[in-house]
């Protein structure tokens, strides 16, 4: 059995992320959202998935 | 200030539940479809887990009750008849999108590498490294997508795009009949068991947030 890398709930996140932010109809509103933000909460989860990983792999349990 | 968060049939029943900052849903029909939205004074869309987590939660309301098309995060709109003249603008190719959603919901599948590549005899230079480097990656690729095609087989689309990471070498987003969702998950669980060379993860069952743009009509 494959080894799932993150913790389920952080997976789905990032899942999310993906189609929030890149998915869905694009109607003739406004998107608030700056590139700069999404490029902003991607570096975020990132740090906070390795840092996950890291931890885990050092033996840290998480809740 | 209007935000929207998805579209449905203009028939559809409002959902029993509240949006960004605890606000009221409404409909805005335009002839068969119709924007559920709230209204604000003011709104600072940022994408938070806890805005994010509720656009979701709002249009997985939605879909409870019928066909719906998540709105990209963070569209607004001035008034509400800035929404219904979008809505009718764009009515036909909405009608046919909600139709084409109709029953299904999505599966999201991110397939990468278990363990890291094996180590190489050191490349002649930069040219060579970055070659070796784009070839193996597009082997992963084809790999992970033949890996895939079980999956594929169960579902009505599929999308796929490349993995963010070097980890993660494909991101795929399949819509899936709401009652072959469990046959998808086995076979999702098949194929982690056939593949310890690769790991899998698959969220879901999402809005068809994937296949929600017009771009798919096609």
């Amino acid at each position: 059995m494959s080894t799932e890398v993150l913790p389920g709930e952080d997976v789905a996140l990032v899942d999310l992320l993906d189609r929030l932010l890149g998915g869905g109809v694009v109607l003739a509103g406004d998107i608030t959202l700056a590139v700069a933000d999404i490029d902003l909460v991607y570096v975020g989860l990132r740090a906070l998935i390795s840092s996950v990983a890291t931890a885990e792999r050092q033996g840290v349990r998480l809740p | 200030m209007i935000y929207l968060y998805a579209i449905t049939e203009a028939d559809a029943a409002v959902p029993d539940c509240r949006g960004l900052e605890d606000a009221e849903l409404r409909l805005a029909p335009a002839r068969e479809v119709a924007g559920l939205y709230s209204t604000h004074r003011s709104l600072e869309v940022r994408p938070q887990p806890e805005a994010l987590w509720r656009h979701d939660q709002v249009v997985e309301a939605a879909m409870a009750a019928g066909p719906a098309l998540p709105a990209r995060f963070g569209t607004t709109f001035a008034a509400g008849d800035a929404l219904t003249s979008a809505l009718e603008r764009e009515h036909d190719r909405l009608r046919d999108q909600l139709e084409r959603v109709r029953g299904c919901v999505e599966l999201a599948v991110r397939v990468g590498l278990a363990e890291r590549a094996a180590i190489e005899p050191a490349p002649e230079g930069g040219r060579e490294y970055v070659e070796r480097k784009l070839a193996r990656r597009r082997r992963q690729q084809a790999l992970a997508r033949e890996t895939l095609s079980p999956l594929g087989e169960v579902a009505v689309r599929a999308r796929h795009e490349e993995g963010r990471s070097e980890d993660e070498v494909i991101r795929a987003s399949y819509l899936v009949r709401a009652d072959e969702v469990d046959r998808f998950s086995e076979r999702v669980t098949l194929l982690a068991e056939r593949n310890p060379q690769l790991w899998l993860s698959c969220t879901g069952p999402w809005p068809p947030y994937s296949f929600a743009g017009f771009e798919e009509a096609a």
